[in-house]
């Protein structure tokens, strides 16, 4: 009984730690402004024990993150890699992707996501759609993130009307 | 090593790149920096990776545009230098 407890308690300030530190991780890298900086190797001494349900962690990670970044135009970018370093822990090998659109035109700004995969299939995201705003894949970078880049947002309304109208 | 006419310029593999919207999209894979290009830019970018030398890319630039050779030169000769600053290409030694 204490045992359990004692594991409970330990998870749950492991959690909180990887999490804040990969928030502050993700932050320095975003100042400097250079994504190959990121690390995605996890730390083989810190493990999170005896896991029933990763659901239920994911969720907590999700509300820290939320927490601590809420004024954050980025949020997908922290989730994702709080995310990731905490499913690589429980050995699932997750990808990180990056996105960005509207590169090539002035009329928007430039847009972007971040969004895990694994096996090649999203997770975690709630809003599937938005990925398809990304699918040319550009290519996989030393550290393992995937960029991937989208047309521009007046031709995907475009080409959708051309589509309804035919 | 300084570029002559006959320089000619590789692509390394820390770069990608895709036509996007019929333009190009180049992202430099170890930092994650995307760069787009103008019309000019795309020509100049497309005839390196077809490993042509300067003197062939600024003729091309010449037939394509209206543009004196001079002023081709020129401009063609400042993107590859920026092109070498950002790492975004290499000079094949000849």
């Amino acid at each position: 009984m204490l045992g359990s407890l004692f594991y409970k308690i330990f998870n749950v300030l492991s959690v909180i730690y990887i999490t804040l530190r990969s928030l502050i991780v993700a932050k320095c890298v975003m100042i400097r402004g250079d994504l190959g900086r990121l690390d995605f190797s996890s730390n083989p001494t810190l493990k999170i024990q005896f896991i029933r349900d990763p659901r239920k962690i994911i969720c907590f990670v999700t509300v820290i993150v939320k927490c601590f970044t809420f004024r954050s135009q980025h949020q997908c970018y922290y989730r994702s890699y709080a995310l990731i370093k905490l499913l690589r822990r429980l050995n699932f090998d997750v990808n990180f992707n990056v996105g960005l659109r509207n590169l090539t035109t002035l009329d928007d700004p430039v847009r972007g996501h971040c969004w895990l995969t694994f096996k090649g299939r999203p997770v975690f995201e709630f809003d599937r759609a938005s990925l398809d705003l990304y699918p040319l894949k550009l290519d996989v970078a030393p550290n393992g993130i995937v960029y991937w880049v989208g047309k521009n947002d007046k031709n995907v309304i475009r080409e959708k009307k051309t589509k309804g109208t035919s | 090593m300084e570029i002559s006419a006959k320089s000619t310029f590789n692509i390394p593999e820390s770069v990608a790149w895709r036509n996007v919207n019929d333009e190009i999209v180049i992202l430099k894979l170890k930092s994650g920096e995307y760069y787009t290009l103008n019309e000019v830019g795309q020509q100049i970018w497309h005839a390196i990776s077809e490993q042509k030398d300067v003197e062939s890319i600024t003729k091309h630039i010449v037939n394509l545009f209206d543009v004196t050779y001079e002023k081709a030169l020129e401009d063609v000769m400042k993107f590859l230098d920026n092109m070498l600053k950002e790492s975004m290409v290499s000079l094949n030694e000849i």
